[in-house]
């Protein structure tokens, strides 16, 4: 999974949210290293939706255009959770490499 | 209406009127939001509308899997080949037509001018249809077909001789083996809808006789540079449509074949070459390239 996918799928797991909103959350997520452009972001959402990972949750009219807001499905959110566990395992084999590494006190490192 | 929205509207019509209908409105409401009171779009975001516009006009975004944006190259690849082959064989049918009004009926040789467009015609109509099975038989029809028109007059060399490698050395030989072999995989994978199939043919048609060296644009003994041309092209579309080099690879496959089919040939004859060694090296490396360009572009395009 790509990291705006990750990021636009992790946006939407608290509570269903509008185009804008996606943006701005994937972007606070990902502490402003994924900057989506509508473009980008309306492309991902037509993939997810044909994937079934998100939905429409709703449907309305604000400042006379249609505003739509959407959820995560079922799928999305096993697929969430499984690139996540899968980053965390990842991350997993250089954390507790360099807690196993560490030199113990009173060691001397050959030069 | 702002000065902005105006923009961004006249952006939009990168995308396709169905898409529009259903999106327009929604994707506007976002840009103006993001916009943060800016008097024009931004090229980063305007680059992104014109390239998500173009890729939901190709419908390469909905192939979804990598193995469905795969059978969609063959197809297309197969579908530019058939074309690329009519241009290459166009002159036939009106050069025959000359030769009838002028000299009667009874020409043999004149008649395979005739057959192998029709063949190939065939070909075409039935892929682009998704007939894979009738398309692959006229294919393999047209492929023998060429080889008897080259080898009518001598039924000695009706199965294989060195003498068959004669009709090879030329590019209108190539596209239909290429095709029947693009053809193949697909008579097995699963039948996909095949929506507009006109649509194909006609605008491949225009850009193959727009952009290959063949009888139609007076290209046909232009310089090897207009198909290196022709593939950086491709390159450059990759990432609109990662469809685009590895048809663009499929079709300069059928110049690099020629080439070095003739190096074998003068070659086996003993004769002086016309064609240096370097030039077929160097077609076969801007043709995998631009393979691989496809390749990479594809493995991006076709995850998630």
């Amino acid at each position: 999974m790509r990291e705006p996918t990750y990021f636009i799928l992790a946006a939407l797991q608290d509570e269903p949210l509008h185009g804008y909103a996606i943006v701005k959350r994937a972007q606070e997520l990902s502490d402003g290293r994924v900057r989506l452009t509508t473009g980008t972001l309306y492309a991902a959402l037509d993939r997810l939706t044909g994937e079934e990972m998100v939905r429409v949750a709703e449907e309305a009219v604000v400042n006379g255009r249609a505003r739509r807001t959407y959820e995560l499905t079922q799928r999305g959110m096993s697929a969430l959770t499984a690139e996540a566990e899968r980053m965390a395992a990842a991350a997993s084999v250089v954390r507790n490499r360099s807690v196993r590494s560490t030199p113990a006190a009173g060691w001397v490192v050959p030069a | 209406m702002t000065e902005l929205e105006r923009r961004y509207r006249w952006l939009l019509r990168a995308y396709p009127r169905a898409y529009r209908q259903y999106r327009a409105d929604e994707m506007l409401e976002t840009l103006l939001a993001t916009a943060d009171n800016a008097r024009r779009p931004s090229l980063r975001e305007a680059v992104a509308l014109v390239v998500g516009g173009l890729r939901a006009r190709t419908g390469v975004d909905r192939l979804g899997s990598r193995s469905a944006l795969g059978h969609s190259a063959l197809r297309l690849s197969a579908l530019s080949l058939l074309v690329y082959g009519m241009t290459l064989w166009a002159g036939g049918p009106i050069s025959v037509s000359a030769i009838v009004l002028s000299d009667g009926a009874y020409r043999p040789d004149a008649w395979w001018f005739i057959a192998v467009p029709a063949l190939l015609a065939i070909a075409l109509v039935a892929a682009a249809w998704g007939s894979y099975r009738l398309a692959f038989a006229a294919a393999i029809s047209t492929v023998v077909a060429q080889y008897w028109s080259e080898n009518w007059w001598d039924q000695s060399s009706w199965l294989w001789s060195p003498h068959s490698l004669q009709g090879a050395i030329v590019a209108k030989f190539w596209p239909a083996v290429l095709a029947s072999l693009a053809l193949l995989p697909l008579l097995r994978a699963p039948r996909a809808p095949v929506t507009r199939p006109w649509a194909w043919p006609v605008l491949a048609s225009l850009a193959i006789a727009a952009l290959t060296p063949n009888p139609i644009n007076g290209w046909s003994d232009a310089p090897v540079m207009s198909l290196y041309a022709f593939a950086a092209l491709a390159v450059i579309t990759a990432p609109i449509d990662a469809r685009m080099p590895i048809v663009a690879s499929a079709l300069l496959l059928a110049p690099a074949s020629a080439h070095a089919t003739y190096e074998l040939y003068f070659h086996r004859a003993g004769w002086e070459l016309g064609t240096s060694v370097t030039t077929i090296l160097i077609l076969a490396a801007v043709t995998v390239i631009t393979l691989a360009a496809g390749t990479i572009a594809g493995r991006r395009q076709a995850s998630m």
